[in-house]
């Protein structure tokens, strides 16, 4: 177990980040986009948001996240383009092989972004730093992108720094200096504090990461629970013993909540079922992944847990999906499968794995109108979501969550804040 | 009961038997063969009990001496009859053990109560067509290979079988691609038939059939069953509803093909060849008398092939599953074969002269 006094080896980990990465993936297939403004999300009329724009395009405050007809607006000469999933992914793969060549130990956690321990790689290529700005160059070189790199003994500090390395630097933070790093540094800014944790701690007036640094792990337990407590308390001290695990992008993604009181409702517990498969698939949607594999899991309010086989069930999809409305048949099937207990549920959970790159399937015979379909409700959702919020709609069995779970601009606020992505 | 017989004919019979009985049954008796007498003629049964069998052995040879019933492993009685080289061998059957008697070698097989043996139905004597199993065995050969292989849609697991009037049709269909085979036949008590029937019971009925000149077909409660001269195999039908496949036969689109069809066998098997298990596309571009295929697999490489064919209509991109198409026109006949389709995105469809239909659906290209 993890133990502050414990950490024996200086670990040199580098995080990198591939900056403005859909807009330079079209840099990098048009240089003639070079030094330009380019917007992707859409093109110029269309409805939606901006994914990403070259640093071009956000000194003129066009920032991915902004609406695009607002981008149109206060950007009209930019060059807006709806972006290429498959050729990002073939371009960042490309740029973490070149990652590879120093250390075999690479973990790639989204299309941008990765982890790189070079621990073991200093003898061979001298310190993290240098590493760096080897990869930095052939990066630029070999690929065209440009990066931005932290460096420091964990993850986290690695991953802090590389936000103040951006456009295009290197941050390194030296051994035994990350906790003073962190300490000035707004909550947020700290792997693993999502909007909830950052409103909760604003309430106890905590607004740096050294203020939360100072809480006892008793009370960020209590507060956040055994396991989210810990690492809040860990991190917040800058130490971080997680490892660096070799893969390839994110292997799942799961939504779970718990129920407060206990609940045997079938509506509510369908409802929510339906909302956390929501959460789930807009999550793949938004990485260009489509899953294969769907499981379910719940826990009785009597135990045993979730983790029984008897409360677990998975199930390979005829066809790899990221909308919960083609997920959701068989999700519930699974569910009636599992739920045979006349006993309250006290949890329940879903998870999407078997992922791959979204598009460029075999199309079917039967079903294609209704997918077509069902593609145009959930991207016009999504839409209104990325422009209104997720409270602007709620759509499908989540109406039954109406007035029973409170709203805010992110959804529903359930009993489990979640500090995982 | 107690028999002598020729070796060569009761192997025979336990091999077509033993091609329906399951090789995992739930009991063992699901695994064994009914061997019984009747009429003078030994009867062999089998069953999965999904597909089940019964064969009359003809047999000159056959000798009984005491009449009645017997259930051994099939298996393991076809391996003894490997095994030996007697051209007749005695069979006593007494306490559920069978004694086979040969020169030299005697066995003891342990069986099962015969009592415990499924029943097997027998044709049903009403509503029934006649038709050339050659027939039979080529709509079969036509529509079975395209049936879902998976578990997950469970009425594409099986082949439609229509008849209407004097069409007999056999659709199989996984979804992704369809095969529709179509036969004139003689039907004069106006039998109808409307059922799917498991790919592994229609697969097994052509196999036993062949040989046979004509056979009959009915279907009655929940079973198909066709019968030869020497044979009766019945099948469980597959619940559920089978997709509106008419619905998606394209007709009369704007974007039509002839080909050579062995000419397009060759280039697709050429283009697939740079293919991999990821990307198993290959781009058909259709231009006024000429098709280019193009496939391409991240680290395998790239394939272009093109050959001269007619073409009516835009010049067009579409990208299939090569195996999907050759699978579609190894079962053709004929020197050429129609190809129409409507855009990139709809179905595609495949006829040769032969009343054989093929409908593929596209790869959304990337």
């Amino acid at each position: 177990m993890l133990d502050v006094g414990e950490v024996t080896v200086n670990r040199n980990i580098i995080h990198v980040d591939i900056d403005a990465f859909l807009a330079s993936v079209e840099q990098v297939r048009d240089p003639s986009l070079l030094g330009r403004p380019v917007i992707v999300g859409g093109e110029k009329g269309d409805r939606g948001i901006v994914l990403s724009s070259t640093y071009e395009a956000r000194r003129h405050g066009v920032m991915p996240g902004l609406i695009l007809s607002e981008a149109a607006r206060l950007l009209p000469e930019a060059v807006f383009l709806k972006g290429d999933y498959q050729v990002a992914h073939r371009l960042s793969e490309r740029a973490f092989d070149i990652c590879r060549r120093y250390t075999p130990l690479v973990q790639v956690t989204s299309l941008d972004d990765c982890y790189l321990d070079v621990t073991g790689s200093t003898r061979l290529f001298g310190p993290a730093r240098k590493v760096a700005a080897r990869i930095w160059r052939e990066v630029s070189r070999e690929v065209g992108f440009r990066v931005s790199m932290g460096i420091g003994e964990n993850r986290t500090v690695a991953r802090v720094a590389t936000v103040f390395a951006k456009p295009g630097g290197v941050m390194e933070i030296l051994p035994g200096r990350a906790a003073e790093f962190l300490a000035p540094l707004p909550i947020r800014r700290l792997p693993g504090v999502g909007r909830r944790t950052e409103k909760a701690l604003h309430r106890y007036n905590v607004k740096t990461i050294g203020e939360l640094s100072r809480i006892p792990r008793a009370l960020l337990a209590r507060t956040f629970g055994l396991a989210a407590g810990r690492l809040l308390f860990y991190r917040s001290r800058g130490v971080d013993e997680e490892p660096v695990v070799p893969g390839r992008g994110p292997r799942s993604v799961s939504r779970e909540t718990s129920f407060d009181p206990a609940t045997a409702d079938y509506d509510v517990i369908e409802g929510m079922l339906f909302y956390l498969l929501e959460r789930a698939a807009a999550a793949l949607r938004a990485e260009g992944l489509s899953a294969r594999t769907l499981s379910v899991k719940i826990r009785y309010a009597d135990g045993p847990g979730d983790d029984h086989p008897r409360n677990r069930r998975s199930r390979t999809l005829p066809r790899p999906s990221a909308r919960e409305r083609e997920l959701f048949g068989t999700a519930r099937k699974m569910f009636t499968a599992l739920f045979t207990r006349r006993v309250r549920l006290k949890l329940i959970g879903v998870a999407l794995s078997g992922l791959e790159r979204e598009g460029g399937g075999q199309r079917d015979l039967f079903t294609e109108e209704e997918r077509s379909r069902t593609a145009k409700l959930t991207a016009g959702i999504d839409d209104i979501r990325g422009r209104f919020g997720f409270k602007a709609i709620t759509a499908g069995h989540s109406i039954e969550l109406l007035g029973r779970y409170e709203q805010n601009e992110h959804g529903f606020v359930l009993k489990t804040p979640s500090l995982t992505r | 009961m107690k028999f002598k017989c020729s070796r060569e004919r009761l192997l025979g019979g336990l091999q077509t038997v033993g091609s329906v009985v399951s090789t995992r049954g739930m009991k063992p008796v699901y695994e064994s063969v009914l061997i019984l007498s009747r009429d003078g003629q030994l009867q062999l049964q089998g069953t999965d009990l999904e597909v089940a069998i019964r064969f009359n052995l003809e047999d000159e040879q056959l000798v009984v001496e005491e009449h009645g019933s017997l259930v051994v492993p099939a298996a393991r009685l076809a391996a003894i009859l490997k095994e030996v080289d007697d051209d007749v061998i005695d069979f006593t059957w007494e306490e559920q053990t069978l004694s086979v008697d040969c020169r030299g070698s005697h066995f003891k097989v342990n069986g099962y109560p015969p009592e415990e043996f499924p029943e097997i139905p027998d044709f049903p004597t009403e509503s029934t067509i006649q038709l050339p199993a050659e027939v039979f065995r080529r709509l079969v050969a036509r529509s079975a290979f395209a049936a879902a292989k998976e578990k997950m849609r469970y009425a594409l697991n099986g082949v439609l079988f229509s008849l209407e009037g004097d069409r007999l049709q056999l659709v199989g269909t996984d979804g992704r691609r369809l095969a529709h085979a179509m036969a004139l036949v003689e039907n004069p008590d106006g039998a109808s038939i409307n059922a799917i029937a498991p790919t592994k019971g229609i697969n097994q009925m052509a196999r036993i059939i062949e040989g046979d000149e004509v056979i009959d077909l009915s279907m009655k409660d929940n079973q198909l069953a066709a019968r030869t001269g020497t044979a009766v195999v019945v099948s469980r039908l597959v619940e559920g509803t089978f997709p509106k496949f008419e619905e998606v036969i394209p007709e009369n689109c704007e974007r039509k093909a002839i080909f050579n069809r062995e000419e397009l066998i060759s280039a697709v098997r050429k283009a697939r060849l740079l293919t991999n298990k990821e990307s198993q596309s290959v781009r058909f571009v259709f231009e006024e008398g000429r098709l280019s295929l193009n496939a391409r697999a991240a680290e395998v490489g790239e394939a272009n092939v093109s050959i001269s064919m007619s073409y009516e209509g835009e010049p067009t991109a579409v990208a299939f599953n090569p195996g999907y198409v050759l699978e579609g026109l190894s079962v053709m006949e004929g020197e050429t074969v129609s190809f129409e389709f409507r855009s990139p995105t709809s179905p595609a469809k495949f006829t040769d002269k032969g009343e054989f239909t093929y409908v593929v659906m596209p790869i959304d290209i990337q």
